[in-house]
């Protein structure tokens, strides 16, 4: 993958190919080209939230109906959001999949970011939420495959999954 | 009146419309009073009622019910006043939120909350939510009805006083929960 913006573009595909009835998002600029594509499409609605947290409770909600919704944040924000993925999404076995976009890192000059962001592969980890990873490193192809993979892993485990996007270049 | 009037009187009037129930005290005084398809248990995760109402508004917006009606404490909310920005933002037709209001944290000793200072309906109504405020049965069933009737995102704050009752405590597998509600809300969906 040569560049952010062809991984934004894989990162479309993917959601695509996914086809979920909802979009819920987290503002966030490196994404920016993603939210602005689903802003007005005509199959996927996508919508904001205010924080982490609401977005697994939406999102459960949602699937609760029989629809699917895939979930676009930051890894700075997902701290935000465990106590719902743990004692409700997990303890409910709600699938949910979450795009969590990696801030930390070489590259990052908010000295802040890293604080948090270095920690979440080994948050997860002891959450017990399955995660994959994807980096400018892994091929345009790999890209969209991983995504349905893990959002069909969701599915068939009943539980929330998360994939960790590095789109630093 | 007592939070398990109230609830009688909530599913009185919603005998088969979604009614998701707030951890601790409100789930457990609900059960007691009958375990019902229609109502969803949510054991844990205070603050998160709002939010999965939300939710399913969203996903039911054109299902046969009449309103997705989550049932939450002033203690929950507080710890959530962004979902009512989120709903008065998306404007979910179906969406319901009755926050049941002692001014405490009853299910966890009684503490006192914000809202022996400051008024729960005045923040949903700059959230753009149509709020009905409530003191007594009466106007409470008056309150449900309308919003039952009516489309739009409603929220109802009823004044209860404190106190628990002595109620079993809820003690399935969350999963066996969820399967419960989510066969109910498959089975109305397609009927």
């Amino acid at each position: 993958m040569p560049n952010q913006s062809e991984a934004c573009r894989a990162l479309i595909r993917a959601i695509e190919a996914i086809a979920p009835h909802f979009l819920i998002h987290i503002p966030d600029s490196t994404v920016a080209p993603v939210l602005e594509h689903f802003s007005a499409h005509p199959s996927i609605a996508s919508f904001p939230v205010a924080r982490e947290e609401e977005a697994v409770g939406v999102a459960a909600g949602i699937q609760l109906t029989g629809k699917r919704a895939v979930l676009l944040m930051q890894d700075t924000g997902l701290g935000n959001s465990l106590t719902a993925l743990t004692t409700f999404s997990q303890a409910y076995h709600v699938p949910t999949l979450l795009i969590v976009v990696r801030r930390g890192g070489p590259g990052e000059i908010n000295a802040a970011v890293h604080h948090l962001s270095d920690g979440v592969p080994g948050i997860l980890q002891a959450a017990g939420i399955a995660t994959f990873e994807l980096s400018l490193a892994a091929s345009a192809e790999l890209w969209p495959r991983t995504i349905e993979r893990a959002f069909h892993h969701a599915q068939v485990s009943h539980r929330p999954v998360v994939v960790l996007v590095d789109l630093k270049e | 009146m007592e939070r398990i009037e109230a609830l009688a009187v909530i599913g009185e009037v919603f005998p088969e419309d979604p009614l998701v129930l707030t951890c601790g005290a409100t789930s457990r005084e609900m059960a007691s009073l009958g375990r019902r398809a229609n109502h969803f248990y949510v054991v844990d995760s205070m603050g998160l009622v709002s939010s999965i109402t939300l939710g399913l508004a969203l996903g039911l917006e054109r299902g046969p019910f009449r309103k997705v009606v989550g049932v939450e404490g002033d203690g929950g909310i507080l710890m959530n006043l962004n979902s009512l920005a989120t709903a008065g933002y998306l404007e979910p037709s179906k969406f319901l939120l009755v926050v049941l209001d002692n001014e405490a944290y009853a299910s966890t000793g009684g503490q006192p909350t914000f809202t022996t200072r400051l008024a729960l309906a005045d923040i949903a109504s700059a959230c753009r939510l149509r709020v009905w405020r409530c003191r007594q049965e009466g106007e409470f069933r008056q309150a449900l009805g309308q919003a039952r009737d009516s489309s739009g995102p409603g929220f109802i704050n009823l004044k209860i006083s404190p106190g628990n009752r002595q109620v079993p405590y809820l003690a399935e597998d969350p999963a066996i929960l969820r399967y419960l509600f989510e066969s109910y809300i498959t089975a109305k969906t397609q009927e």
